[in-house]
């Protein structure tokens, strides 16, 4: 074993290492020196393969840019020309240096268009957040089941109104034989002649019981909604007359399933969520701005 | 271990890190060239490696975003109102990819001002049947007569005399065509779907359906995935539904 020549080789093979790891180590720094203090470095040499152009670093979209493309031609993306295409391209990278040429002047400052419509902006980025996690079955569920009553059909009615227009201290006595004349079978018709009955609006088709609502009235409909099909109602006294309510179809107004208000509650529980995040949106903003107020304004 | 060994060994090792290193990058380079090919392709659909990339990329995606609502199936729901995405029928758009991608890119009624809300199905069953605009409601017979002239769309047996007179109705009053198309085919920029369609993307064509949706309304809601999902994502998920719908792809084939 010669020591001494494994000692040498042993130098040796230190010395290039280290000379290696130094070499490498001053390659990285050059680089990293490079890309740091060279503009060229940082800029990059085509867009990102979903922009179709950047305009001082900012993208324009190639969905945005199909979008307007088709929108502008009246065609699909694929049957435009390269004419169209490079035109809407244009006013593309226009517009874009138009905005960026707006947030430099501050326009928002001063134009109270640009103010609304960056106001709506925001908004409608809070609504977005609001859909960006739809609820789930077992939540939509537990909102049905505190929300029910407001998913429900309209009730269906057909129903005559008749009005015995005497304003005598016999009037209510003459609505009422009126009333047992139609309970005991008598046609409607036949009582209107009878009777001397007026009938303010004839309506021979079913109404959904808003409409109905509309035409009778608040307490006329209280009345008529409590009736079951085939039913007479007693004289109700408005002043215009005695009115006797005559039931000929009634379905009332039922609960929908889960499945028929699904959409709505979808949106109702959305629009209940956009709600309260403008609302803690607004106190957060509020709470980190500093907001000064003058002395008149405080009182 | 002697020198050399020790030598040999640390050459091997660094040669082993060397060759996993080298693949790892080559790897993530040729994923992001065919990533970077999918974004900027006119027509990705068109290419077979493209679209089994997309499809590997989307299922797993689809699963976790949109099968909630489109069904792990992508069969939607008729029940609560959210289409199916496999039969090449469209709400929105006429199935190209960059339409496909817009809608989930910016969603429907999701509050993006990009995203498609031109338009709702109004409630005429309701007092106030559209919020969008002032249109006067139905009554329940003029809902059962727009109901049998849709089934004549359908080519469905219905009450002649009350298609006639829900004809009349969807032309004029109702003012269904104004969406729905005179001839009932629908309307891709608003997202009408085609009244002919059957079964629909709503309804099964059943009377009970037609009726209750002409009264009850529908607007529904996909969310927008915009800076949710990276654009490579999105653009997959686009390739992946287009696929399916054509019957390029089968629902869980694929990768």
């Amino acid at each position: 074993m010669n020591l001494a020549f494994d000692r040498d080789a042993s130098r040796a093979h230190s010395r290039r290492s280290l000379t290696l790891l130094a070499l490498g180590a001053a390659a990285g720094l050059a680089i990293a020196a490079y890309g740091l203090f060279s503009t060229s470095g940082a800029r990059p040499n085509a867009p990102p393969p979903e922009a179709m152009a950047l305009v001082n670093g900012r993208p324009i979209l190639r969905s945005d840019f199909v979008a307007q493309t088709e929108s502008e031609s009246g065609v699909d993306f694929d049957h435009t020309t390269m004419e169209q295409r490079a035109k809407v391209l244009e006013e593309m990278v226009v517009e874009e240096l138009y905005v960026q040429r707006g947030l430099e002047l501050d326009l928002a400052g001063s134009d109270p268009d640009v103010r609304t419509a960056m106001v709506a902006g925001v908004q409608q980025q809070v609504a977005a957040e609001a859909t960006a996690d739809m609820p789930d079955d077992a939540t939509l569920r537990d909102y049905f089941s505190t929300h029910g009553d407001k998913y429900a059909s309209e009730g269906i009615m057909r129903v005559r109104d008749l009005v015995w227009k005497g304003q005598d201290e016999d009037a209510p006595a003459h609505a009422a034989e009126a009333v047992a004349a139609l309970r005991s079978g008598s046609d409607v018709d036949a009582a209107i002649s009878r009777f001397g009955l007026t009938e303010p609006a004839r309506v021979d088709s079913r109404s959904f019981d808003f409409a109905v609502r509309a035409r009778l009235g608040d307490s006329l409909f209280a009345v008529a909604a409590g009736l079951a099909a085939g039913a007479i109602s007693d004289p109700v006294a408005a002043p215009d007359g005695h009115h006797v309510l005559v039931m000929l179809e009634r379905r009332p107004s039922t609960t929908l399933s889960f499945e028929q208000a699904h959409d709505r509650l979808v949106a109702d529980f959305v629009a209940e969520k956009k709600a309260r995040l403008l609302d803690s949106e607004i106190r957060y903003l509020r709470g980190k701005a500093d907001i000064l107020l003058s002395a008149d304004a405080q009182k | 271990m002697t020198g050399a060994k020790r030598r040999a060994l640390g050459v091997s090792v660094l040669f082993a890190a060397l060759a996993v290193s080298a693949f790892a990058v080559s790897s993530t380079l040729r994923s992001r060239a065919l990533q970077a090919r999918l974004l900027r392709a006119d027509d990705p659909a068109a290419d077979a490696e493209l679209v089994a990339a997309a499809t590997s990329m989307a299922r797993p995606l689809f699963s976790n975003h949109c099968a909630g609502c489109h069904g792990a199936d992508m069969r939607g729901d008729r029940a609560r109102g959210t289409p199916a995405l496999t039969a090449n029928h469209w709400l929105h758009g006429t199935g190209e990819v960059a339409q496909i991608e817009r809608t989930i890119l910016h969603g429907v009624r999701a509050g993006d001002p990009k995203g498609r809300n031109l338009a709702d199905m109004p409630a005429f069953g309701r007092e106030t049947p559209y919020a969008r605009e002032t249109i006067p409601a139905l009554t329940p017979d003029q809902i059962d007569d727009a109901m049998e002239f849709v089934l004549t769309l359908r080519g469905s047996e219905a009450n002649s005399q009350a298609a006639a007179r829900g004809a009349v109705l969807y032309a004029g009053a109702g003012g269904c065509a104004d969406c729905h198309a005179g001839d009932g085919k629908g309307d891709p920029v608003v997202g009408a779907p085609d009244l002919a369609l059957s079964p629909g993307f709503f309804t099964d064509g059943a009377r009970a359906g037609l009726r209750d949706i002409i009264a009850n309304g529908h607007a529904g809601i996909c969310p927008a995935w915009r800076g949710r999902l990276d654009v490579a994502e999105i653009r997959a998920l686009a390739v992946y539904v287009q696929a399916v719908a054509r019957g390029v792809v089968r629902v869980g084939e694929g990768g």
